[in-house]
């Protein structure tokens, strides 16, 4: 089940001053209906589309974390397939997910530590995440008309996304969180009685993206942890956007949008989004395998990856923004109790690719090598496999 | 009239070549002209125009506001038509409107989009007794009113949401997008000696949505009440309005103050009034849509 999650811990302070703005938000007790409508009202005013009498507000349930963990956990298990063991597999060998745990296990564990709140378009409803914690009613209060432009969001545009990969969904969820985010520091601002040209928008992401990218150094399942990027890059793109032309840029924002995680990465660095340059090859699986899975990942794995490998978050980062494109295969044997899996990285040059092998010492399940621009990475749960694959960094054209 | 229409068609037509975003489909506008050229009767500006038999009238209302947000602004606009055909005790009535929504950045293209409205088809019983006149019928709004799913949905919605908020929710169900609308409209006036001018209007209806995932249907009551002051030919006045829905869950009413003009100069009439919604969430200090304009002008066949 696809969730549009809130994963901001904190929400990073106002870099500002003065006090000028009078639209009127009030931090609440998300937990009362009046609270709740007053909300989604004040929402539908942000959003200066006019009050639409037929969309109802979504209904908002409560819920433990040891409740939505077991939910989750049910939900996974009736889902779970071979084709998901294998999945697995390739990400441990990658180190984007421990070994001890399956990737739903690593998923439902990062949803539940990081999430306040959030919208299932599968039920239409925002839940609330309880954790017995005094509440902090200005930050719930935001968190939760996050929650609602998602519900609007979905009522406009429909949720439900067949992506071509990871990365093209890494970056449409950008575009979703983005817009929400932005919502969710001018409904702050509101509740601050603070004009939204007032807020120091560069503090304000720079400070979430910081706390999201520490805590992706600091993750154990950095894969899932590594679309907490969303937030502030998605945000910082949307509120580029809305400085310029307020809500009238915002309302035709699904219309044309990026179909890559490193538009958002290099617009947050003030840097041109690099042409498209997919790969056209398609490696030779080992032998008597079959290959079950074909993806890109986009740059902020790339990241995460790095930050797996111990690389420093700083090297990372800009070793990352020089990813062009990458494209990962992954395979399995017969029985599927083993996985392998082949990913080509290509960077915008052989520089960064050189310097990219350099940093980071494979295990002994991986192998690297660099043609090129591109940095070939083989990987494989058999060593007996990985040895006797010899071809696996061969480029065959599609 | 039917040079009216052909002009709003080029109108909108050129819009089209000169932004390309403007959309009005080919089937809807041969409606409109197809509806254009059925009898009319009288009707302008809620009901305020009443017929003797074998008259009829049209007209049409033109509603306008203007708003200005955070870097850029929003202008919504809609057109309503009306006629209306009284045959012995009988009105027969046809309203149909198009809406449209400018959102102007500060910097950057600005997008435009054009909304048709839902028809609607009312037949009105008329009594009088003495110098009070009433009507009262039944109405069915044919759900033309229609949005995307995509990245077009929300203009439109937006579209739609002005258009009613313009009228203070007033016949919500002519731009209730998605949606077949059964209403019960009744309507009376007053004419004193000395000038003076008692009018009430009303309706319940019930709109209910014809496209899966919408939400459940809704009822609508509307309630309005006008006085005004003839000083031949203009006559001034005022009204009130509250439109409830109970279905809804947060801010079930609206109330609006409609100040207003009109002119009667045989066989033309025209009006100017500026409704202001009062309370939320269109109105007050923190409403959606405060105030509108709406001009009418129409002619007694």
């Amino acid at each position: 089940m696809k969730k549009w999650v809130l994963a901001v811990t904190c929400i990073a302070s106002f870099a500002s001053v003065g006090c000028d703005s009078a639209s009127g938000l009030e931090a609440c007790d998300i937990r009362s209906k009046s609270c709740q409508e007053q909300v989604y009202l004040s929402l539908q005013q942000l959003r200066g589309d006019g009050w639409d009498i037929y969309a109802p507000m979504p209904p908002v349930t409560t819920t433990t974390p040891a409740r939505l963990r077991s939910r989750m956990k049910a939900q996974a298990k009736a889902s779970a397939d071979e084709r998901s063991t294998a999945t697995n597999g390739v990400l441990q060998l990658l180190k984007l997910i421990p070994k001890e745990i399956s990737s739903s296990e690593a998923s439902i564990e990062s949803f539940v530590e990081n999430t306040t709140a959030f919208y299932s378009p599968n039920d239409k409803t925002v839940t609330v995440v309880d954790r017995g914690r005094s509440t902090n009613a200005k930050k719930d209060t935001a968190v939760l008309l996050h929650e609602f432009v998602h519900a609007l969001q979905d009522r406009e545009l429909g949720l439900s996304f067949t992506p071509k990969s990871s990365d093209q969904l890494f970056a449409r969820d950008a575009l979703i969180e983005g817009e929400a985010t932005l919502f969710l520091f001018l409904a702050q601002a509101s509740m601050k009685d603070l004009s939204p040209q007032r807020i120091d928008w560069e503090e304000t992401y720079r400070g979430l993206l910081d706390e999201i990218r520490q805590g992706i150094v600091e993750s154990s399942a950095p894969f899932y942890d590594a679309t907490g990027l969303q937030y502030p890059l998605g945000g910082a793109y949307v509120t580029g956007l809305w400085l310029k032309g307020g809500n009238a840029a915002i309302r035709h924002l699904h219309a044309e949008h990026p179909d890559s995680f490193i538009a958002y990465m290099t617009a947050y660095e003030h840097k041109r989004e690099p042409a498209s340059q997919a790969s056209d090859c398609d490696p030779p699986a080992p032998e008597g395998w079959t290959a079950f899975l074909r993806d890109s990942f986009g740059a902020q794995i790339v990241y995460a990856f790095m930050t797996a490998a111990g690389v420093d978050d700083e090297t990372a980062w800009k070793q990352a923004l020089s990813w062009r494109a990458d494209r990962l295969w992954g395979y399995t044997d017969h029985e599927q109790q083993e996985a392998a899996l082949v990913w080509r990285i290509r960077f915008e040059s052989a520089r960064p690719a050189a310097a990219f092998i350099e940093a980071i010492s494979p295990t002994d399940q991986q192998h690297f090598e660099q043609v090129a621009s591109e940095v070939v990475i083989s990987a494989s749960t058999s060593a007996e496999t990985l040895a006797a694959w010899q071809d696996a960094t061969a480029c065959q054209k599609e | 009239m039917l040079s009216k229409n052909h002009c709003f068609l080029r109108c909108v037509q050129r819009r089209r070549c000169a932004s390309g975003v403007i959309h009005l489909s080919r089937w809807a506008a041969l409606l409109y002209l197809a509806v254009s050229l059925l009898p009319r009767g009288a009707r302008a500006d809620s009901d305020q125009v009443w017929l003797e038999p074998g008259h009829r009238a049209l007209a049409m209302d033109v509603s306008f506001t203007h708003r200005e947000e955070d870097h850029s602004t929003v202008t919504p606009f809609s057109v309503l038509f009306f006629n209306q055909y009284v045959v012995n005790a009988f009105a027969v009535s046809l309203d149909w409107g198009v809406c449209s929504l400018l959102s102007e950045p500060d910097q950057g293209e600005g997008d435009a989009k054009v909304r048709v409205g839902n028809l609607f088809l009312a037949a009105r019983y008329i009594g009088r007794v003495a110098s009070l006149r009433w009507r009262v019928g039944l109405g069915l709004a044919v759900p033309l009113a229609a949005v995307d799913i995509g990245p077009d949905g929300r203009l439109q919605r937006a579209a739609y949401n002005y258009a009613v908020a313009m009228r203070g929710l007033w016949n919500a169900w002519l731009w209730a997008p998605d949606r077949i609308s059964f209403v019960a409209p009744m309507e009376a006036t007053w004419q004193l000696r000395g000038g003076w001018l008692f009018e009430g209007q009303g309706a319940v209806a019930g709109v209910v949505p014809i496209r899966h995932g919408e939400s459940d249907a809704d009822l609508f009551i509307q309630l309005a009440g006008a006085a005004g002051y003839q000083l031949a030919p203009v006559t001034l006045g005022v009204r009130l309005q509250t439109v409830i829905v109970p279905t809804v869950s947060a801010d079930q009413a609206q109330v609006s103050l409609a100040p207003w003009i009109r002119g009667h100069w045989a066989p033309l009439f025209t009006s100017l009034s500026l409704p202001i919604n009062l309370d939320g969430p269109l109105g007050g200090l923190r409403g959606m849509d405060r105030w509108a304009l709406i001009l009418a002008i129409g002619a007694e066949l």
